[in-house]
């Protein structure tokens, strides 16, 4: 069990760090937003020369996956410089569906070309009323002989309107969940693209009898397991960016109260200032706790600690963000401050890959031995 | 660096000797404790089992009879003392007054005091508070003046406890009061059948007595008995209350109590119905369960980068507010779902050794009392809202 991460990962971030702090001021960001752009090239082609294909995927394939650490640390400096290239959507999600398939036809040719950042994917996973569970999904797969037909609708596919192929989880008539490779235009494919509350590129998709061949299939075998341990990958890294966020708005908030001067003192004198600081940093500090106990857990196949972390991100996560605001007031309720895209952001996690309440009931069910994990 | 095979050993070895020297009534007295003060008697006779063994203080350093663990070997050891409802050791001697003796006392104390402390020979209580003086404890008034080799003191000192129980109090008294209020406190020894000296104890929330009153009329303390410099027994005492705040691992505990709990709540009653099938209790369990693990991972991340005798400084508000905090929503659950189990009062039940019978399932005997004992938790030791005013400070200062 460790609490930190190892000096190579340190030094990625540091080198993150210093890009984003050089290169992404607020005010690019606020370009970007303005632009419709959720990547802009000149950053993301820095961050592929940092490697960042390498991140979700094992050493088959010479990638720094078999350590999530690396990914793990890039999220995290995404989060604290409020960075909107899409690393999560566009590679770490496609990336570890792809490293955990073991249908050899897709992988063989389609890993290579994806890490030379030759394709595209994006991930339809959420839907409306089935949530982010994979057995639960309504979408559905069908196959009959050498074809496979998807029907359903999936919600906020992040980075889709961009994408040449889309990676979409459904069930088949068995109700086994399943991860599929299909091409973004291919025939009964419908898009409803829109820009994110907190910036990013996204759609809705219509999927209507859309016919694939049997060899799209990512998962042989375990799919559901394998699914799972995709999905605990993505809330870490959903984690690790509120983390980020977290340690950038203590930082940006203590910095203010000690400058905003009201009454003829910084605000900092004032006692209830001080507690709220102070809760900020404790809520804090319990996210980043959860999150070593979640990643040293996930490392080890058990993935209730990671639901743990993804339902504090609900409650200390939200609390940051809404008393980074309270402290700094009438300024940021503005678009001209960043504490309201931080928020933003925390929020948008919160709604995504399932809320508090719902993680809460994944707790509550292993605890009171009604849960398992699917067999590996 | 302890690799996990070994950890796992000593996990073991330390279940072994807890099976092996829990008697009876020591077990008893875990089951009954109802605070971070178990039954003195048993207690004592459990720390000097301790001691005997070598264990009785895992954070002091090897030299002055500490084991040598490493931290996950000491969260170990509190994590199964806890599992085996052992009694929890009584603070002051281990985690106050010992850790205050190894950083400012001299040879001759650290000889005098130190072996003694470790297998309960002498009772230590700490005299700190005053009736006007709680969270601004700088403003203490408890005098002491010089007459020749003697300090003679006057005054009282209030939430002292178990002084009832204590042959010793380590003090904090005024011996200066012309300067700043921090300034002219000295920390001092002393016997507590010194003539002069009188307790009184106080019946607690739960109807026990933890909590004295003391009061000092003319008692005379030699002046070799101040540790650390005269007039700055302040030094002496935020060191000493970083330990307090810092030292102890609440998550270690309370992990253990949440398992007990939760297997209460996954027992079907004639039925089939069990407290987990709520919605309510589901929910409240979750939380509950997060909280401790966050908790539990942040005593460890903080202790690991802390070596044998480091002052925790500013984090241990973190530690205090986030222990205690845990510990009072931990109570409170459990009073929630005892339900109408936790509404008989049953002080004569809770004693060791007492032949009355208790009523309901015996699940929740101490479910109320741990509940109204623990209201303190965020009053001692400085109270929540100092701690959170010293956490603001240290991250304002960055």
């Amino acid at each position: 069990m460790h609490y930190n991460y190892n000096s190579e990962q340190d030094l990625f971030r540091d080198s993150l760090r210093k890009l984003f702090k050089q290169q992404y001021s607020y005010e690019f960001f606020r370009e970007q937003i303005k632009s419709k752009q959720e990547s802009a090239p000149a950053i993301w082609q820095q961050l592929l020369d940092f490697g960042l294909f390498a991140l979700p995927f094992g050493s088959d394939f010479d990638g720094l996956g078999d350590d999530p650490g690396y990914a793990l640390a890039a999220m995290e400096e995404l989060g604290y410089g409020r960075v909107l290239e899409p690393v999560l959507a566009t590679i770490l999600m496609p990336g570890a569906l792809l490293n955990a398939a073991d249908n050899s036809s897709i992988t063989n040719g389609l890993i290579p070309q994806f890490m030379a950042g030759g394709s595209t994917i994006a991930v339809a996973w959420q839907e409306a009323a089935a949530g982010f569970k994979p057995e639960e999904m309504a979408t559905s797969a069908t196959a009959e002989g050498d074809e496979i037909t998807i029907n359903g609708e999936k919600v906020c596919v992040l980075s889709a309107p961009a994408a040449q192929q889309l990676i979409v989880i459904a069930v088949d008539q068995l109700q086994q969940a399943n991860a599929y490779l299909l091409d973004a235009d291919a025939p009964g494919v419908t898009l409803t693209a829109y820009q994110t509350v907190d910036g990013a590129s996204a759609a809705n998709i219509t999927l209507q009898n859309v016919v694939i061949n049997k060899s799209a299939q990512l998962f042989n075998s375990a799919p559901l397991h394998k699914l799972q341990s995709v999905l605990a990958y993505i809330h870490l890294a959903l984690g690790a960016e509120v983390v980020g966020m977290a340690e950038r708005l203590m930082e940006i908030t203590a910095e203010f109260c000690k400058t905003r001067f009201q009454f003829g003192q910084p605000i900092a004198a004032f006692q209830a200032v001080q507690h709220r600081l102070a809760d900020m940093q404790i809520a804090t500090q319990k996210l980043q706790s959860l999150f070593w106990f979640a990643l040293d857990a996930y490392a080890a196949g058990d993935y209730i600690p990671v639901n743990m972390l993804k339902a504090e991100i609900g409650a200390s996560g939200v609390a940051i963000g809404q008393s980074a605001v309270q402290l700094h007031g009438g300024i940021a309720m503005t678009d001209e401050l960043s504490v309201g895209a931080y928020l933003k952001r925390i929020l948008a996690i919160e709604l995504t890959m399932g809320q508090r309440e719902e993680h809460l009931e994944s707790i509550a069910g292993s605890l009171s031995g009604e849960l398992e994990q699917a067999p590996a | 660096m302890v690799n996990d095979i070994d950890l796992e050993a000593f996990r073991q070895e330390v279940k072994q000797f807890l099976a092996d020297n829990a008697r009876p009534e020591i077990l008893e007295a875990g089951r009954k404790s109802t605070s971070a003060f178990a039954p003195f008697k048993e207690v004592m006779a459990w720390q000097k089992i301790l001691a005997d063994k070598g264990w009785a203080a895992p954070s002091w350093p090897k030299e002055y009879g500490g084991p040598g663990w490493n931290i996950f070997q000491r969260y170990i050891f509190s994590e199964e003392c806890a599992r085996a409802r052992m009694p929890t050791l009584l603070p002051q001697n281990v985690q106050m007054i010992g850790p205050a003796i190894i950083g400012y006392g001299t040879a001759e104390q650290k000889a005098q005091y130190l072996p003694r402390i470790l297998t309960g020979e002498d009772f230590w209580c700490q005299g700190y508070s005053e009736p006007g003086a709680g969270s601004d404890l700088a403003s203490l008034k408890c005098k002491a003046e010089r007459e020749g080799d003697e300090f003679v003191l006057n005054g009282s000192k209030t939430w002292t406890t178990y002084a009832h129980h204590a042959n010793k109090m380590f003090a904090l008294v005024r011996t200066d009061s012309t300067g700043k209020l921090q300034r002219g406190i000295t920390f001092i020894l002393l016997d507590m059948d010194s003539p002069g000296l009188e307790v009184r104890p106080m019946l607690g929330l739960d109807g026990e007595y933890e909590q004295c009153e003391v009061f000092f009329t003319d008692v005379r303390v030699p002046v070799a008995n101040v540790i650390g410099q005269i007039d700055d027994g302040w030094s002496v005492a935020k060191y000493l209350l970083e330990f307090e705040r810092g030292g102890s691992a609440y998550g270690a505990a309370l992990v253990p109590a949440f398992e007990r709990l939760l297997q209460v709540c996954n027992k079907a009653d004639n039925r089939g119905r069990r407290a987990m099938d709520k919605p309510g209790v589901r929910r409240q369990m979750s939380d509950l369960y997060i909280q401790l693990r966050a908790l539990e991972h942040t005593e460890k991340a903080v202790n690991s980068k802390l070596s044998h005798g480091d002052n925790p400084g500013p984090t241990a508000s973190m530690l205090k507010i986030l222990g205690t905090e845990v510990m009072q929503l931990f109570s409170e659950v459990q009073v929630r779902v005892a339900g109408f189990d936790a509404l008989p009062l049953q002080t004569e039940a809770l004693h060791v050794g007492s032949p009355v019978a208790e009523i309901g399932s015996g699940d929740f005997l101490t479910a109320m009392p741990y509940y109204l004992n623990s209201r303190a938790a965020s009053i001692y030791a400085g109270t929540n809202e100092i701690q959170r005013s010293l956490l603001a400070k240290a991250i304002l200062a960055q």
